[in-house]
């Protein structure tokens, strides 16, 4: 293994400058800080009790309170330039090596061939400057392992070069770190540590990132976020609204206003909060997504977007586990559909903040540009052409036995007590028997020689491509009237996660599986 | 989108190995017995412990508190009997198949499941032994893929000797596959 990779250093003379111990670019310092400070404000929940606290503190003694403020922040300052300051690196024989820690001192070695992915990420206070701070994502921790968090931007990119053709290297000398299949054509890998060339294949503008965040509505996520203050918030509007002239009680209060005004108020109070949401949404959508640009190099995708702080996030093709076009009921309207590459998927990670910035996900395309994409990452596929087949009938038949029904016999119960609450029943109970109708007629498999193929949905549709070749473990599953009326149910669990087919004939469901299991364990292609 | 030529799936049923035909094997005859005793102990001691609280003479339980405390002890009493009553009937079920490359797992009475786990895709196997296990000289097999720790396969009342070949024919298999 001598031969191949030992030039690595040699073809990237600018990484020699980092082979002696050294800090970060001073620039950290601010990121450091900021880091710190998001650490312990980032969580606006939990401590909204004590902010709360607070408040009153500062309307007592606003002096006292602006002093520990400053000492706080101090502090924060102090506690970044220690860790700055404690903070060093190298690069030397193809590993890179960090020393950290103030009070707790570490010592971390990263050889190059045991980084599994290079994330860059570009703060809006770096840009000037032209600084990147580097994270080093390694199989098997699930902590994120190390990261340089200011390089002047050459060195950090000729870093991940580095680190990335020798991974190239690995792969194509056969040495069993990663498979390498789907990896099309490979010719002079070894000699790949310059910049490696990039094919761009898809950019959105902001006219795609406003209709992504019109469809996708995050910030009532941020509303549920923001619960603990909606009592002060009230409370302060129902303080200051008046001196504004505003009597907006007396909008909603029957004794002063008609029926039909009340209803107008309600309804041009929703429609004024549901313009707001949609607004944020469009702000954060075009914040986290401005400049998108999706590339492909000979063996990764590579993500760049980001308004303020822009990330690149990049995954090696071989771990691409699925791809997903998603088109919720809005994009549908709006024509438009979303296309996730989907690698594998580990509800701890899923939880860390940071979870957004290892998937890579396309918004807002056209269909056409997304079969486009689709078809460049799976050529062999055929879902456009594939004719799905539905599941059975009696997919209805649970939903409707242990909750419509049992929810329509006690609404008719309660009908002769309160006609409301009966009605409402009645109607709940319609309304989720439809819905698992629609989703009933949505639902769609079909196979073909390599691939499987999944559409679910109630209004919208999701359509999995799953190369069947991936498979991790199956289980099939049937109750005794499945069991008389020949049906089955099928689970195939991939790295990504599970997907279901549920009451499927079970001739169908057996040659599925039987075929699901070939293809794994014959095909010689490995998962990741 | 380019035309490429279209390969559909033609596959006679007799071409593929079919699960259908796996060759199940029941697990280690002492395992039945062992849970089913484990769970009428637990059932026994458990209701011992409510009989005792409501009729010893040293706190008398008030009136109010003692159909209470009787219907959570019968209600416990009653589940503990029918688990072990379900666990009688359902435990013959438990079933294990190993071919060539992959190893499957089945299971129930009313709703029969079976799992089929690829070698191939086996990331590391953990052979798991309880006192008791131990004692009737058993082992539960624990299988991990990258499906995650949702999806881990799982084999109880294994002989352990049997366990123990089942881990190293997985083991020797994935070796095959990684320098043969």
């Amino acid at each position: 293994m001598a031969e191949p990779h030992t030039s690595v250093s040699e073809a990237t003379p600018a990484l020699d400058s980092l082979s002696q111990w050294q800090r970060v670019s001073p620039i950290a310092l601010l990121y450091l800080a900021l880091r710190l400070f998001k650490a312990i404000f980032g969580n606006v929940s939990y401590l909204a009790p004590v902010l709360i606290v607070f408040y009153q503190g500062i309307q007592r003694q606003p002096r006292a309170f602006l002093l520990g403020v400053l000492v706080l922040l101090l502090l924060l300052v102090v506690v970044a330039l220690l860790r700055y300051w404690a903070f060093r690196f190298r690069i030397i024989d193809e590993t890179v090596e960090i020393r950290s820690g103030v009070l707790r001192k570490a010592q971390l070695n990263l050889p190059f061939n045991r980084i599994q992915n290079v994330r860059l990420q570009q703060p809006l206070y770096y840009r000037p400057t032209g600084h990147l701070c580097v994270h080093l994502d390694t199989a098997g921790s699930k902590v994120q392992e190390a990261q340089l968090a200011a390089l002047p931007e050459h060195l950090a990119q000729q870093l991940q070069h580095a680190i990335y053709a020798k991974r190239q290297a690995l792969a194509s000398a056969g040495q069993p770190l990663e498979s390498i299949d789907d990896i099309a054509t490979r010719t002079e890998p070894a000699v790949a540590a310059t910049e490696p060339t990039e094919t761009l294949l898809c950019r959105r503008d902001i006219g795609d990132l406003v209709l992504y965040g019109i469809s996708n509505n995050r910030v009532i996520l941020a509303l549920g976020l923001l619960a603990p203050f909606y009592r002060p918030l009230v409370d302060m509007l129902n303080e200051k609204l008046p001196v504004l002239g505003l009597d907006i009680s007396g909008w909603f209060n029957p004794a002063q206003q008609s029926w039909f005004g009340v209803g107008l108020a309600v309804l041009a109070t929703a429609m004024f909060f549901m313009l707001l949401i949609t607004l944020g949404s469009i702000a954060l959508s075009v914040i986290s997504y401005y400049q998108f640009r999706l590339y492909r190099t000979q063996d990764r995708y590579i993500r760049r977007s980001g308004l303020f702080t822009r990330h690149e996030i990049s995954m090696t093709l071989s771990r691409l586990q699925w791809v997903k076009l998603q088109q919720d009921w809005l994009d549908k309207l709006l024509g438009r559909c979303n296309l996730h590459y989907e690698q594998m998927f580990s509800p701890l990670e899923a939880m860390q903040q940071n979870a957004g910035h290892s998937k890579i996900m396309v918004p807002a395309l056209h269909p056409d540009a997304a079969a486009q994409l689709l078809y460049e990452a799976y050529p062999q596929q055929q879902l456009a052409k594939m004719a799905l087949k539905g599941v059975n009938w009696r997919y209805l038949i649970p939903s409707a036995l242990f909750v419509s029904l049992p929810l329509l016999v006690i609404s008719l119960l309660l009908i002769r007590t309160s006609v409301w609450i009966g009605s409402f029943g009645m109607l709940l109970s319609a309304v989720v028997q439809i819905l698992l109708w629609l989703r009933w007629r949505k639902f769609g498999y079909a196979l073909d020689t390599e691939f499987l193929y999944i559409r679910q949905g109630v209004i919208g549709a999701d359509y999995y491509c799953v190369p069947l070749h991936k498979l991790q473990q199956l289980t099939l599953s049937q109750h005794w009237f499945m069991r008389r009326a020949q049906l089955q149910h099928l689970r195939c669990v991939y790295a990504a996660g599970a997907l279901n087919i549920p009451y499927m004939p079970q001739a169908d469901a057996q040659k599925l599986a039987d075929y699901a299991l070939y293809q794994a364990q014959a095909s010689g292609k490995g998962w990741m | 989108m380019d035309q490429q030529p279209f390969y559909n799936l033609v596959l006679s049923d007799t071409d593929l190995p079919a699960l259908a035909q796996l060759n199940w094997q029941p697990l280690s005859p002492k395992y039945k017995p062992l849970i089913v005793a484990l769970e009428l102990g637990w059932t026994a001691l458990l209701t011992l412990v409510w009989l005792v609280l409501l009729y010893q003479p040293f706190w008398p339980v008030d009136e109010v508190h003692q159909p209470l405390l009787l219907f959570i002890g019968l209600l416990i009493s009653g589940l503990g009997l029918l688990l072990a009553t379900w666990d009688h009937f359902a435990l013959p079920t438990y079933a294990y198949a190993l071919r060539e490359h992959d190893l499957s797992f089945q299971r129930g009475l009313f709703f029969r499941k079976s799992t089929t786990q690829p070698l191939l895709r086996i990331q590391h196997i953990e052979l798991k032994q309880g006192p008791l296990d131990r004692w009737a000289n058993l082992a539960t097999l624990q299988v991990f893929s990258a499906g995650g720790a949702m999806h881990t396969f799982q084999i109880p009342g294994l002989p352990a000797d049997t366990a123990q070949q089942i881990r190293q024919l997985i083991l020797q298999h994935k070796d095959m596959q990684q320098h043969g």
